[in-house]
């Protein structure tokens, strides 16, 4: 046949288009479909990984000095910049970066943005354990960066420093609010503090093992002479 | 008395209005059934006459090499011919002019827009527009030697022993011997100027001139604002033309005496035919080279107006 | 009379004309796909022009290489008035990946006034029929405003 369509288009002159009557009634996106970003400053902990891991630079971080020890910072998403990979959902230790199915990003480019911002102390020093530590973990198991170590046989608690984004969580998680960050020129005081508050700690337990042990004799002494009471009957 | 009846004649029926308005109508019908055979809603079906004022609300740019005058002239011309010959074909027997050559005079008014295209696309000073217009010269002459035998073949049908080129003449003789198309003689013809049409309107696969993907729409491509726009209604009415000429020459028979019934009963054929040769033909076919434009209509379209042709001579 | 059909006509029939600066593809696929039969842009009257001289709306696409930006701009200066600018995808509006090659002249915002940006890499076709339609509305607004 010459017109291999010809018998096609007739059929479709009669046949219900198959057009989508988008603007009336709107259409979902695909499941997974990577849209426009939301951000939970709730949940964020500043730890600056989405910014560092953004390809297309879309991610910026600003400052605003409050004045009374407390700084205001917001995270700007351009979503005019951003090539929707999702690398910063993916990197987001806390879930605060969500990449929803919403495709509607219209407009004017100036409010093409996400933004959110949160208000936290001024955290600066390094942070220091203190003597009531329980070597739970709690903060091992929270720390967005993972450089904290916590032993719990040799009783070793470690972090890296110089890694630290001083986000201020493992402060809050620890049961026994032992987590302190502590300024360079107090250091040596805290260190000593500690020492002493260690040696006070160490001769109170083994107070108290003694006493234990001494309990426990004395109990087992009890425990004999019933027995030995027992066989004479 | 008599001038008011011209100017309602060149003004409003079956000149300027009602050309203007069927042609764009018929625009919009070919747009929408289109759009419906490849599936698609389509645009509503006054698209062409929201195409027309947007475009007539457009700055209109001249171009720095071009020539200003023939540049603006030009899309001016050509609507000016196609009122003229709306104005000569009859509406089933009422016609607003008539003469003993109609026919000649249809012929070479015909030509006109095609010319008005190509010396508007010449004064715009731009190469895309030298090779559409290189092109709409070969389209014409491609299309004009089959569009004389199919007019001489049914001028011959009607005139009997000498031929007949009077339009009223054509259609007096069809009311009287019915319609051109139930002569046997005629139907190649008929076939060879469906064939015609799209190419004098410039569609699909005959819009080698005009092929917008391609080299930009050619001849147009300078153009903006009101000229387009008036290129763009030509383009419309000789939609119109063409296929009223089509249903004078062959449906000339059907004649209701009523004016007004006639010209609803012309809208109706003029339709059919407009997506039977072109919105059908468009929907199903890719364009066309150029040289395959030319072998097409001087060997299968020219030999079927040939045939046409000896057959009425020889008295079938 | 006249003059409102004529504004009104201007947002139901936007003719769009679209420049590649550079641009993947990805993006110049998805507007090609807005004609298809699935989402059909026609039913608005959009159509694609061959030439900017017959344009309403200029689509842009692409992070707008250093080649291209001398075209462009001579393209935009070729629509006439009144006309509306688009934007599609990232790139245009700031160079996306290519943010900061020595060949990219990324933000358009430089050059020209921007009227929509639809952001996506690459947008939906729903968000481009979406960002077209309103563009479409700019062009009225600005047709009114031309006239007085």
């Amino acid at each position: 046949m010459m017109f291999p369509f010809l018998r096609k288009a007739i059929s479709n002159l009669f046949s219900k288009p198959s057009t989508e009557n988008f603007p009336a009634v709107n259409v979902e996106a695909k499941p997974n479909y990577r849209g426009r970003i939301e951000y939970d400053p709730e949940k964020c902990v500043n730890c600056g990984e989405c910014v560092k891991v953004c390809a297309p630079e879309a991610i910026t971080r600003t400052y605003e000095d409050l004045g009374d020890g407390t700084r205001k910072g917001t995270y700007h998403f351009n979503l005019t910049s951003c090539t929707f990979c999702g690398t910063c959902q993916d990197f987001c230790s806390t879930n605060a970066i969500t990449l929803t199915e919403d495709y509607h990003m219209v407009g004017d480019a100036a409010d093409l943005f996400t933004e959110g911002s949160w208000i936290h102390k001024i955290i600066t020093g390094k942070l220091f354990c203190g003597a009531d530590c329980i070597f739970c973990g709690m903060c091992m198991r929270n720390c967005p960066e993972q450089i904290i170590n916590v032993d719990r046989k040799t009783k070793t608690w470690e972090v890296d420093h110089d890694r630290c984004i001083k986000c201020g969580i493992c402060q809050s998680k620890c049961p026994k609010k032992c987590l302190d960050f502590v300024e360079e020129e107090d250091w040596a005081a805290a260190e000593k503090a500690k020492a002493e508050a260690l040696v006070v700690k160490e001769a109170e337990e083994a107070k108290a093992k003694a006493a234990k042990l001494a309990a426990a004799k004395a109990a087992k002494a009890a425990k004999e002479a019933e027995a030995a009471k027992a066989a004479e009957k | 008395m008599n001038i008011l009846m011209g100017l309602f004649h060149i003004l409003v029926f079956p000149g300027l209005l009602f050309v203007c308005i069927i042609g764009l109508l018929l625009a919009g019908v070919d747009r929408k059934v289109l759009a419906r055979m490849q599936k698609r809603v389509g645009p509503p079906l006054i698209q062409p006459f929201y195409d027309f004022f947007k475009l007539m609300g457009k700055e209109t740019i001249v171009p720095h090499a071009a020539n200003k005058t023939a540049f603006l002239a030009a899309p001016v011309i050509g609507f000016a011919s196609l009122v003229v010959t709306m104005l000569f074909i009859p509406v089933f027997g009422y016609s607003a002019f008539s003469g003993s050559g109609d026919l000649i005079v249809i012929l070479y008014l015909l030509t006109i827009p095609a010319v008005a295209l190509i010396v508007g696309g010449s004064a715009s000073g731009s190469p895309y527009a030298g090779i559409g217009i290189s092109r709409e010269m070969v389209t014409m002459m491609s299309y004009e030697f089959p569009l004389i035998m199919v007019l001489l073949a049914v001028a011959k049908k009607a005139g009997g022993a000498k031929l007949l080129f009077s339009l009223t003449g054509i259609v007096a003789w069809q009311q009287s011997n019915g319609s051109g198309i139930i002569h046997v003689a005629l139907i190649p013809a008929a076939l060879a100027l469906l064939l015609i049409i799209p190419a004098e309107v410039g569609t699909q696969p005959f819009d080698v001139a005009e092929a917008e993907t391609e080299i930009c729409e050619g001849p147009l491509i300078e153009y903006s604002g009101a000229p387009l726009a008036m290129f763009k209604l030509n383009t419309a009415m000789k939609m119109f033309v063409m296929t009223s000429l089509f249903t004078c020459l062959f449906f000339g028979g059907i004649d209701t005496g009523i004016v007004a019934l006639n010209a609803l009963i012309l809208v109706v054929i003029c339709i059919v035919l407009t997506i039977l040769c072109m919105t059908l033909i468009h929907a199903v076919t890719a364009r066309l080279k150029i040289e395959h434009l030319f072998k097409f209509y001087w060997t299968f379209v020219a030999g079927l107006a040939l045939c046409s042709l000896i057959l009425v001579w020889i008295g079938l | 009379m006249f003059k409102k059909m004529i504004a009104d006509s201007m947002s139901k029939s936007p003719w769009i004309y679209h420049v590649n600066t550079g641009s993947c593809n990805g993006c110049d696929i998805e507007l090609v796909a807005v004609l298809t039969p699935r989402y059909d842009a026609e039913r608005f009257g959009f159509k694609l022009a061959g030439t900017p001289r017959h344009a309403d709306i200029v689509v842009v696409s692409g992070p707008i290489t250093s080649q291209s930006k001398e075209r462009l701009l001579r393209t935009l200066e070729q629509v006439p008035e009144p006309r509306c600018i688009v934007t599609l995808g990232s790139c245009p509006q700031s160079g996306n990946v290519f943010k900061g090659s020595y060949s990219v002249e990324a933000p358009i915002e430089k050059f020209v006034h921007v009227d929509v940006a639809i952001a996506g890499c690459t947008p939906k076709p729903e968000a481009v029929i979406e960002g077209l339609y309103k563009a479409a509305m700019i062009l009225k607004e600005k047709r009114e405003a031309m006239k007085k």
